[in-house]
């Protein structure tokens, strides 16, 4: 009915003001995001934009809840999400003791709870980027919302659990990982070898062999059980070198590779338990001195089902020219017996060379046009 | 399997998030042991009343994992309840035997932590799981050799008994213990 009326006016081609409602805007509303605008992205220029908008002469703030929402979206662009005072910043935005309930139905019923859940969902991406928040922020939480709010239940919690969680790994990072490869090998290497404490980690340069093509640093790992094994090694059976194998080390890979030997044969003991014929001296009487070598049985923890370990390492650039100059290293710094033994590289191909099949592409993000 | 001839537990971890306006987070994979039955399909519990800690060899890639004991209850509320554990591999070639007492393990319900911690009812346990949820993206590799929960002694002196670990003890900690079950035999 409603149409009908519409279409007979529209037909009609009136100028009517009524009209001019059901006509098609091409007008469209855009929207500014002031981050988005933003050419350096970085702390300093985060801060700014939240004082920008805190700055409005509008004292109201209105869509503060949006605001920081957007601003919790962006914090990646930025790299910021790691850092304490800008969580604090955003926090700051929240006007203070308005929020606070002033009655037991108040409290009860979530006062204002639209702003309390982008509290609470500030705090989740605090606590998911490993942020612990302070006193500071817990007095201006109060302030905001009172001691019955839900954010504030929140950071309690978190101020109960993050601590006791932060330091759980027996293996110790630093908060802040160093950037540099070299940096990451060594604590990568210095990671997998703690198994055993007599393990040396070595930092050798490649130009040192004049054959090698690659300049680059290799780290390299041994201990001293590794080198007796790889000196009663086999000659004729070759050893092998695989990887690369990857680590973890908090969110940053490094990979490595590992020297493969055999296995030592078992030990079969025939000798007869009741013959005193010939009965040795135990160690411990001064005079008598131990054995030298390695007890003949399967002990240490390098001996595996596959092979022994004999050493590992991780070279700046994973290429196999790198890993012939570990070798070479490797035989001139105390393993003389790699020069006759043959050593096979079984190297998989690394994962940039493969092309990965998606079912699913990334859908690219449309930029938000902006005034 | 792993080449090795043991469990493999390993995929890519990728935390781009569905958008459905829904989800919030993506990225996590976690599997768990079959409910046991006893006959005729009847659900049955574990019984680990005799036992205090959880003996893991695996061999990591540095990542964190989760283990995750579960002991759903009779009411709905109590069936997302999950123990949890952090698991912290080392990474690299060699085997790392992992001894976790059950004490440890810290109550989750849908994954966040709940404010009232219980002990773990260890007659009712009905799963065991591991799954890796660190929000790093890229892949994860966890080779298990054995999950074992062994047997752990005890010393019953009169009035209760007591859990012996085999410590090396100073000998301050050996005259303690002489003194404690001295008092308890008498």
């Amino acid at each position: 009915m409603a149409t009908k009326i519409i279409r007979s006016i529209l037909r009609c081609k009136t100028n009517n003001f009524i009209l001019k409602r059901w006509e098609s805007s091409e007008k469209r509303v855009t929207v500014y995001d002031p981050f988005v605008t933003i050419p350096k992205k970085n702390k300093s220029s985060y801060l700014e934009a939240i004082k920008m908008y805190e700055a409005k002469t509008d004292f109201r703030r209105r869509g503060h809840v949006e605001f920081i929402y957007a601003a919790l979206a962006r914090m990646q662009e930025f790299g910021v999400q790691k850092d304490l005072d800008v969580y604090k910043a955003l926090v700051d935005i929240l006007p203070k003791g308005k929020f606070i309930p002033q009655n037991i139905f108040q409290a009860e019923f979530m006062h204002y709870p639209k702003q309390q859940q982008c509290t609470v969902d500030l705090l989740e991406q605090m606590e998911d980027n490993h942020v612990i928040p302070d006193t500071e922020m817990e007095q201006m939480l109060l302030n905001i919302f009172g001691r019955r709010g839900i954010p504030l239940r929140k950071f309690w919690r978190m101020m109960y659990w993050m601590p006791k969680f932060k330091n759980l790994s027996p293996w110790y990072l630093p908060d802040e990982l160093p950037k540099d490869t070299l940096e990451l090998a060594i604590l990568a290497i210095q990671r997998i070898t703690s198994v055993d404490a007599e393990t040396r980690v070595d930092i050798w340069q490649t130009e040192e062999i004049e054959a090698s093509l690659d300049k680059t640093w290799v780290v390299s790992a041994q201990s001293d059980a590794q080198k007796v094994l790889l000196a009663e090694q086999p000659l004729e059976e070759p050893l092998t070198v695989r990887g690369p194998f990857f680590v973890y080390l908090r969110d940053q890979v490094v990979n490595y590779f590992i020297l493969f030997g055999k296995i030592r044969p078992e030990h079969v003991d025939n000798k007869d338990p009741d013959d005193v014929s010939n009965i040795e001296k135990p160690i411990g009487i001064p005079g008598v001195i131990g054995q030298s070598t390695l007890p003949a049985t399967k002990c240490t923890v390098h001996e595996q089902d596959d092979g022994t370990i004999v050493s590992i390492c991780a070279t700046g650039t994973s290429s196999r020219d790198s890993l012939l100059s570990w070798i070479r290293l490797l035989e001139k710094y105390g393993n003389p017996l790699l020069s006759k033994i043959p050593v096979i590289f079984t190297l998989t191909a690394p994962s940039t060379d493969v092309s990965l099949q998606e079912t699913q592409p990334a859908i690219k993000e449309s930029k938000i046009a902006t005034s | 399997m792993s080449s090795a001839g043991r469990a493999r537990f390993y995929g890519q971890l990728d935390t781009r998030v569905p958008k459905d306006g829904r989800i919030k987070k993506a990225g996590y994979c976690a599997m768990r042991s079959k409910r046991i039955r006893k006959s005729f399909k009847r659900e049955c519990t574990f019984n680990w009343n005799l036992y205090n800690t959880l003996v893991l060899k695996v061999r990591g890639d540095g990542r964190s994992y989760l283990l995750n004991i579960s002991c759903e209850g009779y009411y709905d509320i109590t069936w997302n309840d999950i123990y949890h554990y952090v698991l912290y591999t080392r990474g690299g070639p060699y085997w790392q035997i992992a001894k976790i007492p059950f004490s440890k393990f810290i109550l989750g319900s849908k994954g966040r932590v709940q404010d009232k911690q219980n002990r773990m009812r260890l007659d009712r346990v009905t799963h065991f799981g591991i799954s890796c949820g660190d929000k790093i993206e890229g892949p994860f590799d966890l080779e298990i050799e054995y999950v074992d929960v062994p047997e752990q002694k005890f010393v019953y002196f009169k009035d209760g008994i007591m859990e012996v670990w085999r410590v090396p003890m100073s000998q301050s900690a050996i005259s303690n213990l002489l003194r404690i079950v001295r008092s308890g035999v008498e």
